[in-house]
């Protein structure tokens, strides 16, 4: 092939020309001058119109994407126009001035990919500027590139590839052991594979970093969803005008609906008795002041899920957006289960509640010894004034025995506070003594109680078992038999009491029972909790932890106790205790 | 029928009830006393002539409050004024709707109880 002339170039004897049509230059030996293209056209051996007409269908038919579309590319380029090495580079993002292949083709077989310095070849003056042609002599030109050297290259056509921001990002490269026949179709055809390469490249770019994108959107969305389920946090979107109500699946498992009847209506929602009346007229307020007034909101809603429990759910909604004319077009916001926190609530005002009666009453306990003792002492000041003390021992006696009873009374009430506060720390006090005579503990507390039982015209059977002797927490052991007395007279109805106490196996089992009021199964339930009454605490004396705390001994001790019980007939409590007690 | 007594003393607290009985007999009233609601009832059914009911609130069997209601039920008796004497609280209002004509909270100073005794005989 000779050498080609240019009306504006200075040729050397081997210097082949190169060109780039498209930027309208040419190189010469490294040099660039402006030159006309349609001046000058460098091919005196055109490619057969034939070739031209395959290549664009083939560039127009290429319909691939990813590294398969710039494969097909240089192999396409390789057999049209029976091109020895062809492929496409980029910048290599690790090296400076390098070129990695993305895809490599041998005399039309695809190759492994290779990497380059840019130095000293004429790819250098191609990346990012112009197209160059170097028809035959390429290794003359560039003895520095060895690898032109090593695989006996004459030919070479490099077209610059741009992103479409137009910056340079890599280079197509054809390499021919032989002289190019070259013709200005071919540069178009070359020109038209470069920008596909570029477009495709650029696309695989931005579909990684749209595969990356969604990576993270799929991320934020699954922390999203975990985050709602964890909260109890769902989303609603309501399109106002169609009345169209979008909810997030945590909605539906909020109210556990059953998929066919998830509402998709405000007006579904109002009318389905989903919601109580209150709830209703809740939303339809907020709806509409939302609607109206664009106003936020924030209303808690009670409900009866699929399984008729009550629950409570907490609504926010705020306006999203407004049409052309301001008209509220969609309401959005959040809608969270709120029911354990709303029975947390419950809970603590039936607490504080009984908690505050508890006051009241114990309140009323404290002061009934004390209004007797201060008006005994009244008494006593009365004799004491008219100087009648010594004329009446008797009386003062009596008045003195009666002090000492609603003293001890008003300790004991004063103690079972202090039990109170050791058990609501779970640290119950025991003090253990070995050959503890259990019976005569039980002789005494019944022997107490005789006068009282005589003033509620009350008949007391007593039995007990001589001599049981065990180890035990005299204290406690008396408590227990105390109150399970206290309650056989409070709610014996003046009726035969019966108290036993006798021990069997190393077991010592206490037997109290009384023919009044009884107590309904409902209420058996609740009596040996804390504050549980079976009575009405107007009408029955007393602060209602009674059994609570025998219950607790009992607990503490390893024993157990029961109530058989009839409305009306009468209650039978039983406790059984180990006889020695470990703790 | 018995001897009409000044007082119909109602407490179920012996010893509170015991005491009072002899300071108020001391003062120079009579005074006849019950252990209950239940039982005041009956004596008034056959004695209503008290010119003063001392009544307690927190009574096995009938409260004082349902023994109001049941008493002002009853013509032969709605008339007696009754003092409640409690170491309840009690809401004064419902006091007036109970024709109840005074409260005295327990724990009482006799001297000051006694004037106000006085007050309605």
């Amino acid at each position: 092939m000779g050498t080609q002339s240019s009306p504006k170039g200075v040729l050397e004897p081997y210097g082949n020309l190169l060109w780039l049509c498209s930027f309208r230059k040419f190189i010469l030996h490294g040099r660039m001058e402006i030159m006309e293209t349609e001046q000058y056209f460098p091919h005196n051996k055109p490619i057969s119109t034939e070739i031209i007409k395959k290549g664009l269908h083939l560039a127009a038919v290429e319909t691939s994407f990813g590294q398969v579309c710039l494969e097909n590319i240089v192999k396409k380029l390789s057999d049209l126009f029976g091109i020895d090495y062809v492929f496409i580079g980029v910048f290599d993002e690790q090296r400076p001035n390098w070129i990695r292949s993305l895809a490599f083709c041998e005399q039309g077989e695809l190759k492994d990919n290779f990497s380059y310095s840019l130095d000293n070849t004429p790819c250098s003056n191609v990346v990012g500027d112009t197209m160059c042609v170097y028809e035959e002599d390429v290794h003359l030109l560039f003895p520095k590139d060895k690898l032109l050297e090593e695989m006996g290259i004459r030919g070479y056509i490099g077209a610059p590839i741009f992103n479409a921001a137009a910056e340079g990002i890599g280079i197509l490269v054809l390499l021919q052991k032989s002289s190019l026949i070259y013709s200005e179709e071919m540069q178009s055809l070359v020109q038209l594979y470069a920008a596909r390469a570029g477009l495709e490249i650029d696309r695989m770019k931005y579909e990684v970093e749209l595969n990356k994108f969604n990576d993270v959107l799929i991320q934020k969305d699954e922390d999203l969803l975990r985050a709602e389920k964890i909260a109890k946090l769902g989303r609603w979107k309501w399109f106002v005008k169609e009345d169209n109500l979008v909810c997030s699946n945590i909605v539906k498992d909020i109210f556990k609906y059953p998929e066919k009847i998830v509402p998709n209506t405000l007006a579904s929602i109002t009318k389905e008795g989903l919601f109580t009346k209150d709830s209703i007229e809740l939303i339809q307020k907020a709806s509409k002041n939302a609607t109206k007034n664009g106003a936020s909101f924030e209303i808690e809603l009670e409900f009866s899920n699929a399984d008729k429990i009550p629950n409570w759910v907490k609504v926010n909604g705020q306006v999203q957006e407004r049409d052309e004319k301001g008209k509220i077009k969609i309401v959005t916001g959040t809608i969270q289960n709120i029911t354990d926190h709303k029975n947390l609530i419950n809970e603590l005002n039936s607490a504080s509640k009984a908690k505050d009666l508890f006051l009241g009453v114990a309140s009323h306990e404290l002061k009934t010894p004390l209004s007797t003792m201060l008006l005994l002492m009244d008494s006593l000041n009365r004799l004491l004034d008219k100087g009648e003390l010594s004329t009446n021992v008797d009386k003062i006696k009596e008045k003195i025995k009666m002090l000492q009873k609603q003293g001890n009374r008003f300790n004991r009430l004063a103690n079972t506070l202090l039990d109170i506060t050791q058990m609501n720390t779970g640290n119950l006090k025991f003090q253990v003594q070995s050959d503890v005579d259990l019976s005569a503990i039980a002789n005494d507390i019944c022997q107490q109680f005789a006068d009282e039982f005589k003033q509620g015209n009350t008949p007391l059977d007593i039995s007990i078992q001589p001599e049981v002797i065990g180890t035990w927490d005299p204290q406690r052991f008396g408590q227990v038999i105390y109150n399970l007395m206290s309650n056989a007279l409070k709610y014996g109805q003046s009726r035969l009491v019966t108290f036993n106490l006798k021990s069997e196996n190393e077991v010592v089992i206490i037997e109290v029972k009384d023919q009044g009021v009884g107590i309904s199964d409902e209420k058996k339930a609740i009596i040996f909790e804390k504050f549980g009454r079976a009575v009405d605490a107007n009408v029955y004396k007393g602060i209602g932890l009674g059994l609570w705390i025998v219950d607790e001994i009992i607990k503490i001790v390893g024993g157990e106790i029961c109530v058989e019980s009839v409305v009306n007939k009468g209650s039978t409590f039983t406790a059984k205790v180990p006889l020695r007690i470990k703790l | 029928m018995n001897e009409a007594k000044d007082i119909l003393l109602v407490d179920d607290e012996a010893d509170f009830r015991v005491c009072l009985s002899e300071l108020l007999n001391d003062s120079g009233y009579s005074v006849q006393e019950a252990s209950s609601a239940i039982e005041a009832l009956d004596y008034l059914e056959h004695n209503p002539n008290p010119k003063l009911i001392l009544l307690d609130n927190m009574m096995p069997g009938m409260s004082g409050v349902e023994f109001c209601r049941i008493r002002n039920k009853k013509e032969s008796m709605n008339e007696i004024p009754i003092v409640m004497v409690t170491a309840a609280d009690i809401n004064e209002s419902s006091l007036e709707q109970l024709n109840i004509k005074g409260l005295i909270q327990k724990p009482i100073n006799f001297d000051q109880f006694e004037k106000i005794i006085e007050s309605f005989m």
